[in-house]
């Protein structure tokens, strides 16, 4: 057990007692606020998706003074817009044996037990009431005949308990969410700025007082003084160029916030999704998710043998490897995403992938064609069909489609404890932004459930609690802290200006993330990680001497925007290779070759690996320090998976 | 009054208002068409008509006041809405495609509504006015009426007219159902189909008018 | 399958450039040669790439989930608010769509509500405010009933899903001869209109919208219909009838 050892800096705060019992009981002791009184606090919300929308309408609505931050012109075109499939909820409409105990220990087994088993349980009760909070803000949950909300399984749950809007269940979760931080906009609560920048988190006296802001649009740095700042800035999915996430998420507002006091906890867990449109060419900007439903009814293949070239029609079924069915013959083409993505790499290095760059695999729904009927399977997944067709211009009713993983989410982030505060005091981390609760690997329709239940929540009690329990002067702009804070963001920005070098932003990105996804991806070794924690201080090195930002900084400038998310990613990544160098396990969406079984499957090591890792910035040139999290399980007994 | 002044400062309360005169000055427009078709039978047959209408006396004239006042509310809101839609895009496309839904009677309202408007000024200097001020001219109505509408200089103004006053009903009466927010799955699309037909029996029994006297009845008429 | 990658599309663009609000602008002409699989955005990748080798700055325009669902990214590509195809964003739209040797004009969508920030970015903030005008149910986050409690129709319930598949891109507004956001605000409307949720406000929040559309400056709708024609998620007209349905109904209604 020598690196399970905790570290007395990471006071996780998980409330003793009985498990199902702790949030009720945690709520009651924390300290509350006069409702008249909430007016004087001031809270700073950056990011509007799920996790930020909902919380500052909730906290708005409790009679806070909220203001919110966002890159986007909008509060409302956050990323979690993007989430097709669902949200899970343990409410049990279909009477098929769900619970909430059955939802906790669903999570805690997908996340491969590298979850607070705390967390993962207040996560599963107040999913219950995520349901019907949204269904009062008017989000338009699919419903059944008889008007009652449908249900579906999802991810190879064995129950039907997730709550979806046809395939744009986070978009209409995000609406609702939106709509509710809109009232409180028009009831003069909540004051949004867009198309605005979090550059640096200030720290006066070890407690986040405020936050420094450039404006996109002029250029403007601002200094904004609160009474707590919540960071609801998603993950860092975009360290590797390639991903499903949007153009503009990025790691920038997290990692200033670690640079400033809070520790950043298992970068090196990242969720490779197996269902995207594979990469069609060099001036590839992002992938596109297809919905794992898709694996419901198709099969996955690749040719028996290597360099096949033959058009898929013509290869028969006798030299075809539906290497999922054959490995897992009781899960077959629905093993979780980890393992299919696994498989997929594995046989694309083998030289058997498809297509023109022999990077993707076959997913054919010929059979399912022939069984049921083209029009039942139209009607299943005719607009992932069409969005197929759309990007590719290949026909996925008369071909097979063709797939390959892709970086979909982030399970690691900024540690934080039980209330949601990180390491440093009054900074509090939600949704995908923070580590908590899905452990190694996310379970599918998780993630909107989880954004949500720390906006609507957890935060609006657990920040209460923090402005109750401490005297908070009242921090003017002027503070010298305020000051340091925005001359360093200015001097960043001056420099990223100044460097006048040859290559684009872009391209230092494109290099960052072939780096990262070549070493930091599906598969790790020791040491290629090795390798490319050398080459990515070079990198960053090479940004810094021959980055080209061309315009200024006082108008609306794309490029150098981009220059300084990317300036932070090339830091972070280094952390993130860190990580998953120190983490001799394999677990969930961190599999290191190494530590693998005689067939190929992830072997984990609870022994010495049961933790979470959380990493401090010791300071410039200083070598990261690592801290553990002892992880207990006693609701639940570690298991390893298998899906044989 | 508050509320009616609330309602008007929206395009979608004037819009209503611009539907409702629309609707009514398409019903006088039917009226005034079956009037018209009393020439089948002669221009004494249109006299007597004209005659009764001019018995009505005071109810004659609130009716003619109630036009004039549908007419000039109607006018006034178009160039009012249309002026805000000019003022709500001042710089426009180098390129425009057509997006494919509009029509080419959608497009052209104002143009064949302002077509319209001169139609009327000058049909009604030419029988209604001179009418009122007792000029000789029109003491057999229904002659002046056939000598006009044959005449070459008549007939074009008369086919300027009910063109432009074909194209605007095309549009307008399913513009108007859309507008009073009559719409229904079942029957929308119904509705725009009949739009499109009545509009066309409107133009066809005005043209008939002007074809049976020059080609069927004139020497009848005359 | 993918047989057409090698082909290459020889392109002229015209390209809207504006440095600002106070700028005139003007179109700027470029060559470049496009993959038929690069799609429209990833095309203007590669023409920023060359334009910063070249020392000029890129174009800017506005883009985000590259998905088709955010709402960020607009353009009017020869004339048509996110360019040819139907129900596809500008992101979604890809160079196959079309021919080599085209000339391809792009403009930013254009109303006096969205001005110009820089080249192809607009302001849309508008219809934010059109939203805080009541395009919500006004609940708080706490214990509400059971999300079964009130059951709904399922036609309605997908009637209100066909409303609320909006992504505010402003392309109705961009696409109607009169620059109206009938079809945003009605799609709002017409969403809480078809929910027992919606109820209690329904007056107030018709009222409040409509009235906000009309003090940021819209245009009026003369029922083309074009704004459907332009919505990549298809938006039907007939939310624009149940509005002014709403609308007339509170008018006469409300106290």
């Amino acid at each position: 057990m020598s690196s399970n050892h905790a570290s007395p800096m990471l006071d996780s705060k998980i409330p003793s007692g009985n498990l199902k019992d702790a949030w009720t009981n945690h709520k009651f002791n924390l300290p509350l606020i006069n409702p008249a009184n909430r007016r004087k606090f001031k809270i700073l919300v950056v990011g509007t998706g799920l996790a930020g929308s909902s919380a500052a309408a909730t906290l708005a609505e409790m009679g806070y003074e909220v203001q919110t931050f966002c890159i986007q012109d909008s509060p409302r075109r956050a990323h979690s817009i993007a989430a097709q499939g669902g949200i899970n909820a343990a409410k049990n409409y279909k009477g098929d044996g769900d619970s909430v105990h059955r939802l906790f220990y669903d999570t805690v087994k997908g996340g491969d037990y590298r979850a607070r088993e705390h967390n993962v349980h207040r996560l599963a009760e107040v999913s219950v009431d995520i349901i019907d909070q949204c269904v009062a803000q008017g989000v338009p949950f699919a419903r059944e005949y008889g008007g009652l909300l449908d249900t579906r399984s999802f991810g190879g749950a064995q129950v039907s308990r997730t709550f979806y809007a046809r395939g744009q269940t986070g978009q209409q979760l995000l609406l609702g969410a939106y709509s509710a931080l809109m009232r409180q906009v028009s009831a003069g609560k909540v004051h949004v700025k867009t198309r605005c920048e979090m550059v640096d988190v200030v720290n006066v006296d070890g407690v986040a007082r405020g936050i420094i802001t450039r404006d996109l649009v002029t250029g403007a740095f601002e200094r904004h003084s609160g009474d707590a700042v919540l960071l609801c800035t998603g993950g860092y999915g975009n360290a590797f160029y390639l991903s499903t996430n949007a153009k503009t998420c990025n790691v920038t507002a997290a990692w200033r916030a670690h640079k400033r006091g809070a520790f950043f906890a298992n970068p090196c867990y990242t969720q490779i999704h197996p269902t995207c449109i594979p990469v069609s060419g060099d001036y590839q900007s992002k992938l596109t998710l297809m919905s794992e439903s898709l694996r419901n009814d198709g099969r996955v293949w690749v040719p028996e043998t290597k360099g096949d070239k033959r058009l898929p029609s013509t290869i028969p079924e006798s030299e075809r490897d539906y290497y999922l069915e054959r490995r897992y013959p009781s899960f077959g083409n629905l093993v979780p995403r980890d393992v299919a993505s696994r498989n997929a790499k594995s046989v694309c290095d083998e030289g058997r992938g498809v297509g023109p760059t022999g990077l993707s695999v076959y997913l054919d729904f010929a059979d399912a064609i022939a069984r049921d009927g083209r029009s039942t399977i139209e009607a299943r997944y005719g607009n992932l069909f069409q969005m197929y067709q759309r990007i590719t211009g290949e026909d996925p009713y008369s071909e097979p489609m063709r797939i390959f993983p892709a970086v979909h989410y982030t399970m690691g982030g900024l540690w934080v404890d039980y209330n949601l505060e990180s390491t440093l005091p009054g900074l509090f981390v939600l949704g995908e932004a923070n580590f908590s609760d899905h452990g190694s690997n996310r379970l599918g329709a998780s993630a909107l459930m989880q954004g949500l239940a720390d906006g609507y929540y957890v935060a609006p009690a657990t920040v209460t609690a923090h402005l109750a329990g401490r005297k908070l002067e009242r921090i003017p702009t002027s503070h010298d802290a305020f000051g340091e804070a925005e001359a360093s963001s200015r001097a960043r920005f001056d420099k990223l200006l100044n460097v006048n070098g040859s290559r684009s932003v872009d391209q230092m990105h494109r290099a960052l993330g072939q780096l990262n996804w070549d070493n930091c991806g599906m598969a790790r070794t020791k040491e290629g990680l090795e390798k490319a924690l050398k080459q990515v201080v070079q990198l960053r090195e090479e940004f810094w001497g021959d980055v080209k930002v061309l315009g200024d900084g006082r108008s609306l400038n794309q490029a150098l925007e981009h220059a300084g998310r990317v300036a932070d990613f090339m830091e972070f990544s280094e952390l993130m290779m860190r990580d998953a160098l120190v983490r001799e396990e394999s677990c969930g969406g961190h599999f290191r070759e190494e530590h693998q079984t005689e067939d190929g499957e992830a072997k984990r090591d609870d022994d010495k690996f049961c933790h979470v890792t959380a990493w401090e910035h010791k300071g410039k040139d200083q070598p990261h320090q690592q801290h553990n999290e002892a992880l207990s399980f006693e609701n639940v007994k570690l298991t390893t998976r298998s899906y044989k | 009054m508050h509320a009616l002044r609330r309602f008007l400062d929206t395009s979608v309360g004037r819009k209503t208002v611009l539907a409702i005169t629309g609707m009514s000055l398409f019903g006088f427009v039917v009226v005034h068409l079956l009037g018209n078709f009393t020439l089948f039978s002669g221009t004494e047959a249109l006299n007597e008509y004209a005659d009764k209408l001019e018995a009505l006396g005071p109810v004659l004239i609130v009716a003619e006041v109630g036009l004039l006042v549908l007419f000039v509310v109607h006018m006034g809101l178009a160039l009012s809405l249309n002026r805000q839609s000019r003022e709500a895009r001042p710089e426009g496309y180098r390129l425009r495609a057509n997006m494919g839904n509009s029509t080419t009677a959608s497009r052209s309202m104002l143009i064949t509504g302002l077509v319209l408007g001169v139609f009327l000024v000058i049909h009604i200097a030419d029988f209604r006015i001179k009418k009122i001020m007792g000029n000789p001219d029109v003491a057999d109505l229904g002659q002046a009426v056939v000598d006009r509408i044959t005449s070459p200089i008549g007939l074009v103004i008369y086919l300027g007219g009910i063109i432009a006053l074909g194209l605007h009903l095309r549009h307008a009466l399913q513009s108007a159902f859309q507008t009073f927010g009559l719409s229904h799955p079942r029957w929308t699309q119904n509705v725009r189909c009949a739009s499109v037909a009545i509009a066309t029996l409107i133009t066809l029994g005005f043209l008939s008018i002007p074809l049976y006297l020059l080609f069927i009845g004139q020497g009848a008429a005359s | 399958m993918g047989g057409h990658s090698d082909e290459i599309l020889h392109l002229t663009l015209n390209i809207w450039r504006q440095s600002g609000a106070d700028d005139p602008g003007e179109f700027e002409t470029h060559t470049i040669d496009a993959s038929p699989s690069m799609s429209f955005l990833e095309m203007l990748d590669v023409v920023n790439e060359n334009l910063q080798e070249d020392g000029r700055e890129a174009v800017a325009f506005d883009h985000d989930c590259r998905e088709g669902i955010c709402g960020m990214c607009s353009l009017v590509i020869n004339g048509k608010p996110h360019g040819p195809e139907s129900e596809t964003t500008t992101c979604q739209l890809h160079m196959r769509s079309f021919s080599d040797g085209d000339v391809i004009w792009i403009e930013p969508f254009r109303a006096k509500a969205f001005p110009v920030l820089r080249d192809l970015i607009i302001d849309r903030s508008p219809l934010d405010r059109i939203i805080q005008a009541g395009g919500f149910v006004s609940i708080n986050t706490g214990a509400p009933q059971d999300a079964n409690a009130i059951p709904i129709a399922k036609e309605n319930a997908d009637l209100a899903m066909d409303a609320a598949a909006c992504i505010g891109c402003g392309a109705c507004v961009a696409a109607c001869p009169n620059a109206a956001a009938m079809l945003f605000t009605a799609a709002k409307v017409s969403q809480l209109a078809l929910l027992p949720q919606g109820e209690p406000e329904r007056e107030g929040r018709v009222i409040g919208m409509v009235e906000q559309m009309e003090t940021e400056g819209f245009g009026h709708c003369t029922n083309h219909y074009d704004c459907m024609a332009a919505c990549p998620k298809g938006i039907s007209t007939d939310n624009i009838a149940r509005m002014n349905r709403e609308y007339l109904r509170a008018s006469v209604l409300s106290r």
